[in-house]
């Protein structure tokens, strides 16, 4: 079912919002649906038209970063099936399960070291009145 | 947001045994490579080496050396594993 935003849109609307979200620049989207490049750039413009795109965009990328979670939980599982040889693996690629792990987690432990950090920024702009 | 736990807890899980698997992947990779090197340079002594035709020998040459070969190569990542482990280790983060 459409959305009451999206159904404000015409249906040449949602298809151009449709090729940008597949990855396509203005001018090729434009074209492949066929307006002019001018009309895309000012349906840009609409607020009503924004709002819908960028909820669009959200949408993707909300939905690439739960594949990309899922990806990274199953690559993890997959290191430690190989360190501990759970499945057939040779020395030499147990070995580098292995350094992959400790690699993860000494940039685990920067990135943890790095949000600490930008906490104690955070708190001291919000101490000086600082809005972020 | 991610937070650091998020990003720990998971890799903890496995990091004692990839620790392991580094400590005891140094002297394996040795040993192998010893075990290796000592077969290419005792093949020519076996009692039936003059026996083989030449094609056998070659091939079994050929093999010796790219045992030879694969087991430096893997001596080399355990050492770069091992080395990587001691410097977490100086540095505090395990």
């Amino acid at each position: 079912m459409q959305s009451t935003e999206e159904s404000e849109l015409s249906a040449k609307q949602q298809q151009f919002i449709a090729a940008l979200i597949a990855g396509n620049t203005i001018t090729v989207a434009a074209k492949a649906v066929g307006i002019a490049e001018r009309t895309a750039h000012n349906w840009l413009k609409q607020p009503a038209f924004k709002q819908v795109y960028e909820a669009a965009k959200q949408a993707i990328f909300d939905e690439e970063l739960n594949e990309l979670r899922e990806s990274k939980k199953l690559i993890r599982e997959m290191l430690v099936k190989h360190i501990s040889a759970e499945v057939p693996v040779s020395n030499s690629s147990q070995l580098q399960a292995a350094k992959l792990l400790l690699d993860h987690y000494v940039v685990a432990g920067e990135m943890a070291e790095l949000n600490e950090k930008m906490d104690a920024i955070q708190e001291k702009l919000k101490a000086l009145g600082v809005e972020l | 947001m991610t937070t650091p736990s998020d990003l720990f807890a998971p890799l903890l899980e496995g990091l004692p045994l990839a620790v392991k698997v580094i400590e005891d992947g140094l002297p394996r990779a040795e040993e192998q490579l010893a075990q290796s090197g000592q077969r290419l340079a005792t093949l020519t002594q076996q009692p039936e080496w003059e026996t083989l035709p030449a094609k056998e020998q070659a091939r079994q040459i050929r093999e010796a050396k790219a045992d030879v070969a694969k087991d430096k190569r893997s001596l080399s990542q355990a050492r770069a594993a091992y080395a990587k482990l001691e410097k977490v280790r100086r540095e505090g983060l395990l």
